[in-house]
């Protein structure tokens, strides 16, 4: 009976171990998530305004797999698309959330659930209204079956052309295409992906592991801290007025400067 | 009487000046020593070693400049001191925004030969490092110059 017990607490600390370990991410042993204040996207529910935060979509993510909230590089991608194109097509209105269609050629849980609890889709979601989400893969085939082991499938073969969501909104008929723009995965981040989640074609060795846990950490990061113009194409650059204004400075204290010193 | 009340005024200037000055060298340095750079609005301290640690010493000598020039700065022995307080500070402006010419004409590693507009202004926004905030304080010191000059 003691040893029952002591094997029952024993696989039961070991259970909440890696529970936690995997709170801050699903890759193992990732560092930490760097301290930063996104905006979150306001839409309306029916009557209810909510704001939805990044650590909110972590939260559902980590209920919908079971490991915990986590903020992978495809849910950060996600809540900064998301973010960027509603401000492109809504400018300073608040959308509905019937109002938001997502089509997304990601396969992957992280950008699935995100899309799902921006759009009102996801399963055991209380929510009033719902907008639409779809999966439809480069090659056009729409991606019926939603559950993360089929989305886990699917994902096996993703790139970079697998980063593209086209946001709708529904009641204008405009539409936004955002693609990523060059340079923020490594070259060989998705044959790594490819390897260390997958094992193939072949399981990787120490040093490859090492390297995509540090590009896995470079990308999430980079989907954190980096304006959503430089992540994203797509996405226009606001006027910068600030530079603008001391380069006039610059300019006119400079000319100044010269006339002073030729009239002596 | 109206003389000495002008000497006042321009002690607690650069008393002030002084202050500020030193404090953003002493910041520079700090941060330096923290190892990453420090976002605060629209100013931004340095954390390199080159422009955060050599810049922020340089920084911090202006600051004691102008306060070991402030009692007497109506002598050319205390105003040569302020100017020369402005003169490391023109050092680190000139230097900070030859560095921003530079860097706003080309269009990047795999961009174009040149820059967009947008992109061009972008380089000159904010933020800026603290010295940037100090020119137009430190301009004062050309007075001197010219009061000397000409005296």
């Amino acid at each position: 009976m003691k040893r029952r017990q002591y094997f029952f607490l024993l696989t039961a600390a070991l259970l909440i171990l890696s529970l936690v370990a995997s709170a801050g991410a699903h890759m193992p042993g990732a560092r930490e998530v760097p301290e930063v204040e996104l905006t979150p996207i306001l839409i309306y529910d029916g009557d209810t305004l909510l704001e939805i935060s990044i650590d909110d979509l972590a939260a559902y993510h980590g209920v919908r797999v079971g490991k915990g909230a986590s903020k992978c590089v495809c849910l950060c991608c996600a809540f900064r698309a998301a973010e960027a194109a509603i401000t492109e097509l809504w400018g300073e209105e608040i959308p509905r959330r019937e109002d938001i269609k997502i089509v997304t050629s990601l396969p992957t849980s992280g950008s699935m659930h995100a899309f799902q609890y921006i759009t009102g889709t996801g399963p055991d979601m209380d929510t009033a209204t719902r907008g639409e989400f779809s999966i439809v893969l480069p090659d056009g085939r729409d991606v019926a079956n939603l559950s993360n082991k089929n989305i886990k499938t699917m994902s096996k073969d993703n790139s970079l052309e697998n980063f593209v969501f086209t946001i709708h909104r529904r009641s204008t008929g405009e539409s936004i295409l955002i693609s990523m723009s060059d340079g923020i995965f490594p070259d060989d981040y998705f044959d790594l992906r490819k390897k260390v989640n997958f094992n193939i074609p072949e399981p990787p060795d120490d040093e490859e592991l090492d390297r995509f846990k540090s590009e896995w950490e470079d990308v999430r990061d980079a989907f954190l801290i980096l304006p959503a113009w430089e992540l994203f194409e797509g996405i226009e650059a606001p006027f910068p007025v600030g530079g603008a204004i001391f380069f006039v400075l610059l300019v006119t204290g400079s000319i100044i400067l010269v006339v002073w010193m030729k009239r002596d | 009487m109206a003389e000495k009340n002008d000497n006042n005024l321009e002690i607690i200037y650069f008393a002030i000046l002084g202050l500020v000055t030193f404090g953003f060298g002493l910041a520079d340095l700090l941060v330096t020593a923290s190892g990453d750079a420090l976002t605060l609005g629209i100013l931004e301290i340095p954390g390199d070693m080159f422009r955060g640690g050599w810049g922020g010493l340089i920084v911090l000598f202006a600051g004691l400049f102008y306060l070991s020039g402030c009692k007497n700065v109506a002598e050319v022995h205390g105003a040569s001191k302020v100017v020369t307080g402005s003169i490391l500070i023109w050092i680190m402006v000139a230097t900070d925004i030859f560095a921003m010419i530079t860097e706003s004409i080309p269009g990047g590693e795999d961009g174009p030969w040149f820059n967009s507009l947008a992109g061009f202004l972008g380089t000159y926004a904010p933020p800026y490092a603290p010295v940037i905030f100090l020119l137009p304080f430190s301009l004062v010191a050309i007075h001197y110059i010219y009061k000397k000059r000409f005296a």
